[in-house]
């Protein structure tokens, strides 16, 4: 039964591309709380080719986060993996040993956070943190580690990179720290780079700079880049093609212009139009009705049937498997063509 | 870091000076009268004036006082009633002999209580973490000159493994080994109950840093678990070990040495400072109390300056 309406990866069936360097499939991440299973991730699956930037977005507890984390294999108690598979550079990243997929951390898959701050050693020097992790992979000595570091935050546009490896986190802006996590993150040269959130807790100004900081650096070493955030801006300013995520499974992936100029889904066209923009001012702001479903709530048909505008009764019944709807577009919506003009109008 | 180290030294003035004020008046009003105790209830009251006036117990207690402070602060920390004997060395010698206990029981308490915890945080509500919580609860409910008694009566007593008690042997073996052998259940039992506190306290340390964000960050850069635990969630846990860690050691010094040494006849201050009050030995009472509060809030200067040193949020602030 579950089987026949799996989702289809965006490109499943077809031969794996020569430059495949990422592939989820049917991915389950459940939390087994008191109040029942979490099921944060419900059957993702996605495909990332070497040095693409593709987005992941969401609104908080859409999944999109343990999503990063479980490629990671980082997800914390009581979270756990319970189906699916990830394949990176033709690994299968979880039928690997604890000690394999360590190796593979910080040097081929790093990851950054929201809230810089909090995800460095409040009492370790940032010289030593960016330091660690290239002596732990590549075998560099301390002096070594630090005039590399210096070398990545200066590429960075870090003003005095000397002074900031001196420095205790606190002691730091928050885009400084960001820089930071960036640094260590991609001194590897990692294949990939996972962005959960990162831009989130900054300003403005601050999260403009630090996405031109990130496309320059992966540019450079070849990075490919899945960045997860709830802010549509985001996604526009700094991947080419973007998946939308919703009560733990991809609603809808297209090419990041697309999305904007021809959404495919209702929840999409909701989260544009709660997006204040210019050329709507004036206008009160259109947030979108109603909440998700609890994470611990069993829906056997679409997830958003509840906060749908155009929903029918077949959608309470089945789930709509992610289709393609058109070149490159797809969407888990059985009335996809009709999500744009009946909520616009 | 200097200016601080003065300005905690002088702190340290009006500390020892109400310190020895507390020490003083106090003793002086416990019941009992060191003439009674040196003399015995048959001497002539002639006889006790005379002592009286010698040791110039007729005078108020206020000019008492300063006249000992001033007597203190010259180096003549008078004589003991008791053993006829100079105090401040007879102190001193006693001390590096209490040192030596408490220094072997800091060094157990710490390395038990530390691992212990550390463990305990790491394997979080298994079974070696229930286990660690019910043998700190025991060594918190014991008693160390109860559990002391036991322990004589175990390993001296019925298995003859260890000496009951004293600082060495007069059988003439290897010196250092000898005393290791004195020294060994002593310290165990005095520093069980710090032990069990230094676990307890680092375990909640512990929890509190691996819940952290960084944790993940840490994972992410693909470092060993023990590299995790001990390089970094440690390190970030330290500053609140060691503060504990240096109360627990002065409360060696002065509480569960004391019980310890008595049981264990331990020559050092412990012992000394039970038998001069039995005896009523004012002046070395006082002077043993005194150079015990001395210790102490040293080591608590000492504490602050190193939790200083190794937390840079404080330090660079």
């Amino acid at each position: 039964m579950q089987q026949h309406f799996r989702t289809i990866d965006p490109g499943a069936g077809k031969v794996p591309q020569p430059d495949e360097l990422l592939r989820v499939e049917d991915l389950r991440t459940h939390f087994h709380t008191r109040h029942g299973i979490a099921k944060s991730v419900d059957g993702v699956d996605f495909h990332l080719s070497k040095g693409e930037h593709l987005g992941l977005i969401g609104e908080s507890g859409s999944g999109k986060s343990v999503t990063a984390l479980s490629v990671m294999r980082l997800v914390r108690e009581p979270g756990r993996i319970v189906g699916g598979s990830i394949h990176f550079e033709g690994q299968d990243l979880l039928g690997l040993d604890a000690q394999s997929m360590r190796r593979l951390r910080g040097s081929r898959i790093s990851m950054i956070f929201q809230d810089p701050l909090n995800h460095l050693d409040p009492v370790m020097k940032i010289g030593d943190w960016i330091s660690e992790t290239l002596t732990l992979h590549k075998g560099v000595g301390r002096k070594a580690a630090y005039v590399e570091a210096a070398r990545i935050l200066k590429v960075l546009k870090v003003a005095s990179p000397e002074d900031v490896l001196r420095a205790y986190p606190f002691q730091l802006s928050g885009g400084m720290c960001q820089r930071v996590l960036i640094a260590t993150a991609i001194i590897t040269g990692p294949a990939l780079l996972i962005a959960d959130e990162a831009t989130s807790a900054l300003d403005v100004t601050v999260q403009a700079s630090i996405l031109r900081n990130l496309d320059e650096l992966t540019d450079i070493f070849g990075t490919a880049v899945l960045l997860t955030t709830h802010n549509m801006l985001v996604v526009r300013q700094a991947c080419t093609r973007v998946m939308v995520m919703y009560g733990g499974r991809i609603v809808e992936s297209c090419d990041t212009d697309v999305l904007f100029r021809n959404p495919m889904h209702p929840y999409t066209v909701g989260l544009l139009d709660s997006v204040p923009a210019l050329e709507r001012i004036g206008e009160p702001l259109r947030p979108m009705a109603g909440e998700p479903p609890l994470p611990t709530e069993d829906i056997v048909g679409c997830k958003f049937y509840g906060r749908c505008p155009i929903r029918r009764p077949v959608c309470q019944e089945m789930r709509p498997p992610l289709a393609e709807v058109e070149s490159g577009h797809w969407s888990a919506c059985f009335f996809p063509e009709e999500s744009r003009s009946k909520i616009s109008s | 870091m200097i200016a601080l180290l003065v300005r905690r030294t002088l702190f340290l003035i009006p500390v020892l000076l109400g310190g020895s004020a507390i020490v003083f008046f106090l003793i002086h009003s416990a019941p009992g009268d060191p003439i009674d105790a040196l003399m015995g209830m048959y001497a002539s009251p002639e006889a006790r004036e005379a002592l009286r006036i010698k040791y110039g117990l007729n005078d108020p207690l206020l000019a008492q006082y300063f006249r000992w402070l001033g007597l203190v602060l010259q180096g003549d920390w008078g004589m003991s009633i008791q053993q006829r004997v100079p105090v401040l060395p007879l102190v001193l010698e006693k001390f590096w002999i209490t040192i030596l206990l408490t220094s072997a029981a800091s060094l157990f308490a710490a390395i038990v209580g530390i691992s212990a915890g550390i463990i305990s945080a790491v394997k979080q509500n298994s079974w070696i973490d229930h286990l660690i919580l019910i043998l700190s609860v025991f060594a918190l409910s014991m008693p160390p000159y109860w559990l002391g008694l036991i322990a004589i009566f175990v390993f001296s007593v019925q298995l003859g493994w260890l000496p009951t008690g004293g600082l060495y042997s007069f059988s003439g073996q290897m010196e250092l080994f000898d005393v290791l052998k004195h020294l060994i259940m002593p310290a165990i039992v005095a520093g069980l109950t710090p032990a069990a506190i230094i676990a307890r306290v680092t375990r909640a340390a512990m929890l509190e840093v691996l819940k952290l964000d960084f944790m993940t960050a840490l994972r992410a850069k693909g470092l060993r678990e023990r590299t995790i635990v001990l390089g970094h969630a440690f390190r970030n846990a330290l500053p609140t070990v060691v503060s504990m860690t240096g109360l627990q050691i002065g409360y060696l010094i002065l509480g569960a040495a004391l019980f310890v040494e008595i049981i264990f006849s331990w020559p050092g201050l412990g012992l000394e400072i039970y038998k001069s009050v039995v005896g009523r030995d004012m002046p070395m009472m006082l002077g043993l109390v005194l150079f015990s509060t001395f210790i102490f809030v040293v080591l608590n200067l000492a504490v602050d300056i190193i939790y200083r040193v190794i937390n840079p949020r404080v330090r660079e602030a």
